[in-house]
């Protein structure tokens, strides 16, 4: 029977009555599934409570067809692998003493524990490093030992909250070949970024994510064609216009959708950006702006999180 | 889930853990036997320090019982270290000074013409004015020297005289000069205060300080210190019952307290103590004494564990309260020699209480059944009363921590 995460009207709320997630409902079967929003939007502190380590104010989270903060939770939590933010080894030990000690708490025998740490330890790319403590590596290895920890127990679900932050391109590379991997395995894949190349390049089903709750979600075709059906005029200018709003209103010539603008750059959306752009350009040298770089770009991810939340995926909320 | 694998994961964890933490290393390993070596060195030492004595010798009459005759006396106990001085004033003012030596000799003019002759012979003893124990102990060993000096001086003069006295008075001139015939016997005992009996003292007293350590810091800072690490989330998401995590913390805690206990012993060997009556069952007994220690430290770390926000803070709460513990709770420094109140809260002190009774079996080579009247039923009670308190309060930070993780 396939596994299945199913999370019903979940929500998280601090003293103050502050909700972090706010009556979430969504149900992820096989697949990789990428919660997208920048630091405070509430994907973290629904994947804390969907791996079971954070319990909701209300609501119900299922794992497998086992309610997971009910009397089978620690059952539920056996097909739950988990990679936190913060790695949670122990620096003293090494690489692989870290791994065996997780699979011990996962109730493999000690034997098959080992085994399992270093079929991992080759999995992630860190067989080289296994008899290394912890305590030296770097940040990107420790990225990946948390992974493997995830992995340890061979669990249906995977849970990964930022598994790519701090990594160089290679090792984010190698690290979404894992997440692949995972994918063509059968897994459900939980994952949290505010990559929104990270989420084009993995997600079978992307949740945008926007002060706790999930604002929309689809397939990363589904998403742009729902939110993005215009083409993003990129212009960057030699400096930030002195009244960004004034600016804005300048460029909303007709067949323009929408213009954002972020300091020195200015996101203009049109459907014709081929008819449009040379008006643009015309506008802003009419307006006084000196234009260094003109694009045409095909609408991002991260221009249908502006679209659904109005704000970036760094969290700010910019002019239009 | 068998809880075997956890378990199994937190002890291994742990030692290797402590193999590589220097820190951990030191106050585990080290730190035990440094103790025992010094404070037992010093305690059970076969040849105390004597005690200096300033002498000033002002008398020029002569006579066979005179100061030099005294002070050589003195000498020839080992007991007394003799500092002669030119005059009065230089040994006062070496006294005044800082003490040392604590104590003066002033012999009179005259002294050797009457003591030799029968005639009463005065003598000042100078001390200073401080009322700390060793000068007090200084003045005692001072003063009963001089206190038998002065009966052989009687009884010497007694000698002179009987000759000369009418029969029916010898008697009574014999009790004059000696009227109370006090004589010190040995009685043997198993209890006797040896320097073996001391330094076997030290190196168990030390097993029970290091319990007391290792209980209130592993106690107070593994949930902090699981938070910090990261490591409590992943705990939190896997299928470990938290009843496990706290099993495999409290078997690693009496590990660290077996090997500490183990180095302090080893110590206590090499300052000479003799551990008696080693049999299985003295094992055992000290065994279940050793565990009871290790709950109820463990337990009151538990109970700490709440005040302290970081595993360091828990350290820093622990160690402070372990450290007077360790001197006033009877463990340490025997509960007869401390002042009310703390020798009634020694007495009522699990600690002290498993302390007694362990060096009852293993220094005086008591019976199991004689320590354990030392630890009645009540006491148990009252530790595994403690440890599940401290449970409880665990597991309440636990779910505080589900709640706001």
């Amino acid at each position: 029977m396939e596994c299945v995460v199913e999370v019903e009207g979940a929500e998280k709320r601090y003293p103050g009555g502050v909700a972090a997630v706010n009556n979430v409902s969504l149900t992820a079967g096989r697949g990789i599934h990428v919660f997208l929003g920048p630091n405070g939007s509430g994907k973290s502190t629904l994947l804390s409570m969907i791996a079971g380590v954070l319990k909701p104010s209300a609501g119900r989270i299922t794992v497998c067809g086992k309610d997971l903060w009910g009397p089978r939770g620690l059952d539920a939590r056996k097909h739950i692998g988990y990679a936190p933010q913060d790695p949670p080894l122990r620096p003293l030990l090494t690489g692989y003493e870290n791994l065996v000690r997780h699979a011990l708490f996962r109730g493999l025998s000690l034997g098959e524990a080992r085994r399992r740490a270093r079929e991992l330890l080759e999995l992630v790319g860190l067989a080289g490093a296994a008899d290394r403590k912890v305590g030296e590596y770097s940040g990107g290895m420790k990225r990946r030992l948390t992974v493997a920890i995830a992995l340890v127990g061979d669990p249906d679900v995977v849970v990964l909250d930022e598994p790519s932050t701090g990594l160089d391109p290679t090792a984010r590379r190698e690290l979404w070949d894992i997440v692949v991997r995972l994918r063509e395995e059968g897994r459900v894949v939980l994952l949290a970024t505010h990559y929104a190349d990270e989420a084009e390049a993995l997600a079978s089903k992307v949740y945008i994510m926007h002060r706790g709750v999930v604002a929309a979600q689809g397939t990363v075709a589904e998403l742009k064609e729902r939110y993005t059906p215009v083409s993003v005029i990129l212009v960057e200018a030699k400096e930030a216009p002195p009244n960004p709003e004034e600016a804005r209103s300048s460029l909303m010539l007709p067949g323009v959708e929408d213009v954002v603008v972020e300091g020195p750059v200015f996101r203009v959306y049109a459907a014709r950006p081929n008819v449009v752009a040379p008006r643009v350009l015309e506008a802003m040298v009419g307006y006084g702006v000196e234009v260094r770089e003109l694009r045409i770009l095909e609408p991002s991810l991260e221009d249908v999180y502006f679209k659904v939340t109005g704000t970036t995926l760094r969290g700010e909320g910019v002019g239009g | 889930m068998a809880a075997k694998g956890p378990i199994t994961a937190i002890v291994l964890g742990g030692l290797k853990e402590l193999v590589r933490d220097k820190t951990s290393l030191f106050w585990i390993l080290v730190f035990p036997v440094i103790m025992v070596l010094i404070s037992g060195g010093l305690w059970a030492n076969p040849n105390p320090r004597p005690t200096p004595v300033g002498v000033y010798v002002d008398d020029t009459s002569s006579g066979p019982f005179n100061a030099t005759l005294v002070t050589m006396a003195m000498e020839e106990t080992g007991m007394f270290e003799i500092k002669h001085y030119d005059s009065l004033q230089s040994m006062l003012d070496d006294i005044a000074e800082d003490g040392s030596p604590p104590l003066g000799l002033y012999f009179p003019q005259g002294f050797a013409a009457n003591a030799s002759s029968g005639m009463p012979a005065s003598i000042v003893v100078y001390r200073v004015n401080v009322s700390e124990l060793w000068v007090e102990v200084d003045q005692s060993k001072l003063l009963g020297f001089l206190s038998g000096m002065e009966d052989r001086v009687r009884l010497t003069i007694l000698n002179y005289a009987l000759p000369h006295a009418p029969p029916g008075y010898r008697g009574y001139l014999e009790a004059l000069a000696d009227p109370l015939k006090t004589r010190v016997e040995e009685v043997n005992t198993a209890r006797e205060v040896s320097q073996a009996v001391i330094a076997g003292y030290m190196a168990i007293s030390m097993v029970v300080v290091e319990a007391l350590f290792i209980g209130l810091n592993v106690g107070a800072s593994m949930i902090h210190e699981e938070r910090e690490s990261g490591g409590l989330r992943a705990l939190l998401s896997s299928p470990v019952p938290s009843w496990a995590i706290l099993a495999g913390y409290t078997l690693t805690t009496m590990v660290y307290i077996a090997l500490a206990g183990l180095a302090s012993v080893a110590a206590g060997f090499l300052i000479g103590a003799e551990y008696r009556g080693l049999t299985p069952g003295i094992l055992a007994a000290s065994a279940v004494m050793v565990v009871l220690a290790g709950l109820f430290t463990m337990g009151l770390g538990l109970l700490l564990a709440p005040l302290a926000r970081s595993a360091k803070g828990a350290n820093g709460l622990a160690t402070a309260i372990a450290f007077p513990l360790m001197f006033l709770g009877g463990i340490w420094i025997p509960a007869w020699m401390l002042p009310e109140p703390f020798r009634t809260f020694a007495h009522y002190f699990p600690l002290s209480r498993l302390s007694d009774a362990l060096k009852l079996m293993i220094v005086y080579g008591g019976t199991p059944l004689e320590a354990l009247s030392m630890t009645p039923p009540v006491l148990v009670v009252a530790i595994i009363a403690v440890y599940a308190v401290g449970t409880i309060t665990y597991r309440r930070m636990l779910s505080m921590m589900v709640e706001k993780a």
